[in-house]
């Protein structure tokens, strides 16, 4: 009722509030002329009867304040008025809303920034239909645990696990695929999910256009068809709605586009498009092998199952498949089913990061808003009388503080716009970073929600920042006026206060820093480090072939012609001028997903069957390789490069070892000549020679034991050639890729790139990661310095006349710098001691991204420990310095 | 310069909103009527600020208990003129009332029979 009827007021009176005004004051006045006539009449003279009457009546101001405030209009009144004496206030002091606009601007960026990606990978919901129940399966061998030991399925484990499983209300396989799209002006390589009809609606996906997979569509023999990824519809063909209905050539078969698929998360892998199951030749050809576990199973939960109950479930199921086709599967142990929900596979390895990488912005603005409102005290130690003026002209102790807040808060809305430019900027940096660690990146963006939270974010700061001065502020607004201005000695309290802010301030910036000391310094090790081989004047690239073409009988792979398709390929490309070497290879270096581990056995060695067989990294390479990429051979010669029919099992293959496998299994004795079987003893190889470590898989993987195959005997539907020319790398690629053509027209040729460029994008997440990092600390740093230099100031300035005091009475100048910026550096040096404390509790959790430096590095330690002595230093000299250079009258009549 | 604010303002506020509308029960009257009505009322004890007495007019307006109208003031100059409204006059016959058994009480409390 009341609340209602005062809104009807405040209303009403907004509109005709320059009408109201007037009529106050007019009201006013001729109650003060009335008043002044009826003591003219008593005998009082005109003046004096007007002089008496304005005291009769007290403050004009203060009562039309409290007026204003009894009509209820006055707080929209009083902000327009507050917003106008804060921009007053702004305008009056550049210098301070500047240095408070960029540090908030700093803090709420940072925020702004790390919390879209927050929201965009965790907060915002997946786009499935009921995430909550999509699950994705695996199975484990028995007595096997953690990620690595997760298998797949084959088709015929699906098939019948599809039929006998009452877990789930639908079951859908998958895997991914690289097609040779043909027709256009170039083979086009993509990326292809091969899925069960069903797939789209276990995910619980609509088509954004068109349609997805209908039943019976993965059944063998019905027409292939083919749905875009939303990506790929934007990237190859700009959105065109055309697209729907055109038949594409893939591999031997032709597709027609039926749907388009919405923007959804990378999983399980990124693909280009999806084609129904029946479509890919190489699952035609799994499907007869029981033990060829190739597809991925994703299901969704049947109401009322739960992961534990379909994993039971499932267990029991896949020990009655391997108990009934014994024959089928190689002898071993039962699998275990697991059942993880996708949600957790799609954020589970970017959680801890994110909400640690939160709370270290969160904690940045924290101190930003504790220095800005040191800053804020400063200012207002200067401000004390205009503010104690403004209180005995009328304006009430609640007003003033409402216009320091709303000072402050302009100062926040312009740092938080600020801000949100920043946050635009790094946008596009941090979705590189997220993709590192969940496939979920792409909905990162500017979303309502964080505009939302940057509003929220920045209208808080500057609730906190000016309301805590404010408050805090000396309520005795006429003691300042009457003891004109002499201020004792700040409260012990309010100087503990600062102190604690300012130590926990350092405390915080010290991690930070020591975090960016070893980030960095890890970085230079890694750009640094010898990989073993020369990245200079070598150009790489990926060849896909189209598989259906190199189809021996029985649908498999025809080893013979790819291989003679390869070496025919290097031929021609060594008989380019400009070429010194050109090698071919299973996979450039620096490549981690391609790393591939076998076990094998030695002819002269006993290894008997409780003891697992040796492993170590197996490489496919020519012979040139070692020449191509400048890793020396160290002893023995260069392996055959021919290529020698497998059948023949009494064929002599060879392959050489690298320093790391001679080192560990022959420390002393000769590894030439050592014979060694990869398939339990049927064929043996020769070592013939040992070439130097190279860190293949990666800047930061010390280089592992390698058994290194002859490229023509062991060739792929994809490979990759590798260029040596005295010349720019990148002038060679046209030419290279016309002599592939030369020899096959239907050859996709990706990821050209000179061997520097892998070099470098292989550390980019690393360099990014280091620049962030970097970054932050940089910001903290600042912040701190700002924030010691600034309560000194205030320090100084509270204390101005007892400093004249101590100069006139004789007190030297260099004693008084050095009495001053003892008492500043003591919370710097405790903030310190904490810092180095928390970051050496906190080193475990950064050692594992460290490469080459130890997260307790005592260099590292120092240095960070002496830049931020050096910062806080500098920042409290200058202040100090100029107080305790003040002329001593100067000093004391500022007061 | 005076003291800004009027003495014990918390506890006099309403009996301030008491008299006005008390003393408006005379029938229309301007702010500076009131002011003399109240202090001729209270012997001069009320009212240390006659400036005071607006905020209170203004309250009772918003309250909805007054109402006002512009008129000419003896000396011919523009003046407000507040009257009860029907509510007004119903509150002053509430807090009147329980001024009285209040003041009732005290009383008995003050000089125990």
């Amino acid at each position: 009722m009341r609340p209602l009827k005062n809104l009807f007021h405040l209303l009403r009176s907004l509109g005709k509030r320059q009408t109201v005004e007037s009529d106050m004051v007019e009201e006013m006045e001729t109650h003060i002329a009335l008043e002044a006539a009826a003591r003219e009449a008593r005998g009082v003279p005109r003046a004096e009867a007007l002089r008496q009457a304005r005291i009769a009546f007290g403050s004009l101001e203060s009562v039309r304040e409290e007026g204003r405030e009894a009509r209820g209009f006055s707080f929209f009144d009083a902000l327009s008025q507050d917003m106008r004496f804060g921009l007053r206030g702004i305008r009056r002091s550049p210098g301070f809303a500047l240095a408070v606009v960029l540090t908030l601007a700093l803090g709420i960026g940072a925020n702004t920034a790390i919390f879209s990606v927050v929201h965009g990978v965790l907060l915002k919901e997946l786009p499935y239909g009921d995430a909550d129940r999509i699950v994705r399966v695996y199975q484990v061998p028995e007595g096997t645990s953690g990620v690595a030991a997760r298998v797949g399925f084959s088709v015929q484990e699906f098939t019948d696990l599809r039929s006998e499983t009452k877990a789930f209300s639908a079951l859908a396989e998958y895997h991914s695929m690289r097609f040779l799209m043909l027709g256009g002006k170039e083979p086009e390589r993509v990326q292809t999910g091969v899925v069960s009809a069903n797939y789209f609606d276990v995910l619980g996906v609509a088509p954004l256009h068109g349609r997805t997979f209908r039943t019976g569509e993965d059944a063998p023999g019905s027409e292939p068809v083919l749905v875009l990824s939303y990506e790929y519809w934007e990237r190859v063909h700009g959105g065109d709605l055309a697209i729907l209905g055109k038949v594409f050539q893939l591999n031997d078969h032709p597709h027609t586009v039926v749907g388009i698929l919405p923007p959804l998360p990378r999983y399980p892998n990124q693909n280009d498009v999806f084609m129904p199951a029946s479509a890919c030749p190489f699952r035609a050809r799994a499907a007869s092998n029981r033990a060829g576990r190739m597809v991925a199973l994703l299901g969704r939960l049947a109401p009322g199952a739960t992961p534990a109950s379909a994993e039971a479930e499932l267990t029991s199921a896949t020990g009655r498949m391997f108990e009934t086709h014994r024959d089928a599967y190689p002898p071993g142990r039962g699998m275990r089913a697991e059942v993880v929900p996708v949600r957790l596979e799609i954020t589970g390895g970017a959680d801890t990061t994110l909400w640690l990488l939160f709370g270290t912005v969160a904690l940045i603005l924290l101190i930003a808003c504790a220095n800005v409102a040191n800053l804020m005290l400063a200012r207002l130690a200067h401000r004390a009388p205009e503010l104690a003026l403004r209180g005995t002209v009328g304006a009430s102790a609640g007003r003033i503080v409402r216009q320091l807040v709303t000072e402050a808060t302009l100062l926040s809305l312009t740092g938080g716009f600020l801000g949100l430019v920043l946050a635009v900027l790094s946008l596009k940096a941090l979705r590189a970073i997220a993709e590192t660690v969940t496939p979920a990146a792409a909905g990162i963006g500017l979303h309502p929600a964080v505009l939302a939270f940057t509003l929220c974010v920045s209208v808080l700061t500057g609730l906190v920042f000016g309301g805590v001065p404010a408050l805090s502020r000396r309520q005795d607004l006429s003691a300042v006026l009457q003891e004109g201005g002499v201020r004792a000695t700040p409260g012990r309290g309010a100087g503990r206060l600062r102190s604690v802010l300012v130590a926990s301030q350092l405390a915080l910036s010290f991690v930070l820093v020591i975090g960016a000391a070893l980030v960095l310094r890890s970085f230079w090790n890694l750009t640094h480090v010898d990989p073993g081989f020369r990245t200079e004047n070598v150009l790489t690239m990926t060849l896909d072939l189209n598989w259906s073409k190199y189809l021996g009988p029985e649908n498999r792979a025809d080893q013979e012609r790819m291989s003679g398709f390869y070496q025919s390929v290097l031929t021609d490309v060594r008989a380019l001028p400009g070429v010194t070497s050109a090698a071919g290879a299973v996979a450039v270096p620096l490549n981690q997903g391609f790393r591939f581990d076998g076990s094998f056995r030695f002819a002269e060695r006993e290894h008997p069957d409780d003891v697992p067989l040796p492993r170590a990294a197996i490489r496919i390479t020519s012979a040139d390789y070692f020449a191509t990429l400048g890793i020396p051979l160290l002893s023995g010669r260069l392996f055959d490069d021919r290529f020698v029919p497998q059948a023949s099992t009494e064929a002599r293959t060879e392959v050489m070892v690298n320093r790391a496998f001679q080192s560990k299994y022959f420390p002393k004795g000769e590894v030439l000549g050592q014979r060694v079987s990869f398939d339990g003893g049927r064929t043996w190889s020769h070592v013939v020679g040992v070439v130097g470590d190279a860190r293949q898989y990666g800047l930061a993987e010390s280089p592992t034991e390698e058994l290194i195959l002859p490229f023509s005997q062991n060739p792929g539907v994809s490979a990759s050639l590798l260029v040596r020319t005295p010349e720019n790398p990148k002038e060679l690629a046209a030419r290279v890729i016309r002599a592939i053509r030369g020899r096959d027209a239907q050859v996709a040729v990706v990821d050209v790139r000179t061997l520097e460029d892998v070099r470098r994008g292989s550390v980019a997440t690393s360099r990014l990661v280091a620049w962030l990092l970097s970054g932050f600390a940089g910001l903290a740093l600042a912040i701190s310095a700002a924030g010691i230099g600034g309560v000194l100031a205030f320090h100084v300035s509270q204390r101005i006349h007892e400093i004249g005091v101590r100069l006139a009475l004789g007190a030297e100048p260099g004693a008084l710098l050095r009495l001053l910026v003892r008492e500043a550096m003591a919370p710097v040096v405790l903030g310190l001691v904490l810092g180095v404390i928390g970051a050496l509790a906190g080193s475990r959790l950064v050692s594992g991204v460290l490469f080459g430096v130890s997260a307790t590095d005592p260099a590292c330690f120092a240095g960070s420990s002496l830049t931020l002595l050096v910062v806080a230093f500098a920042a409290c000299v200058l202040p100090a310095w100029r107080a305790a250079t003040t002329p001593p009258m100067l000093a004391l009549r500022s007061s | 310069m005076p003291p800004r604010s009027p003495a014990a303002p918390d506890i006099l506020q309403g009996t301030l909103d008491m008299l006005v509308l008390s003393a408006l029960q005379a029938g229309a009257m301007h702010g500076w009527g009131i002011s003399q009505r109240l202090a001729q009322l209270s012997d001069d004890v009320l009212l240390v600020n006659q400036g005071s007495l607006y905020p209170a007019l203004y309250r009772l307006e918003a309250e909805g208990w007054i109402e006002s109208e512009w008129g000419t003031s003896e000396n011919n100059r523009r003046a407000k003129f507040y009257s009860l409204t029907r509510a007004g006059a119903k509150r002053l016959g509430e807090e009147t009332a329980s001024w009285h058994r209040m003041a009732h009480a005290i009383g008995r409390v003050l000089q125990p029979v």
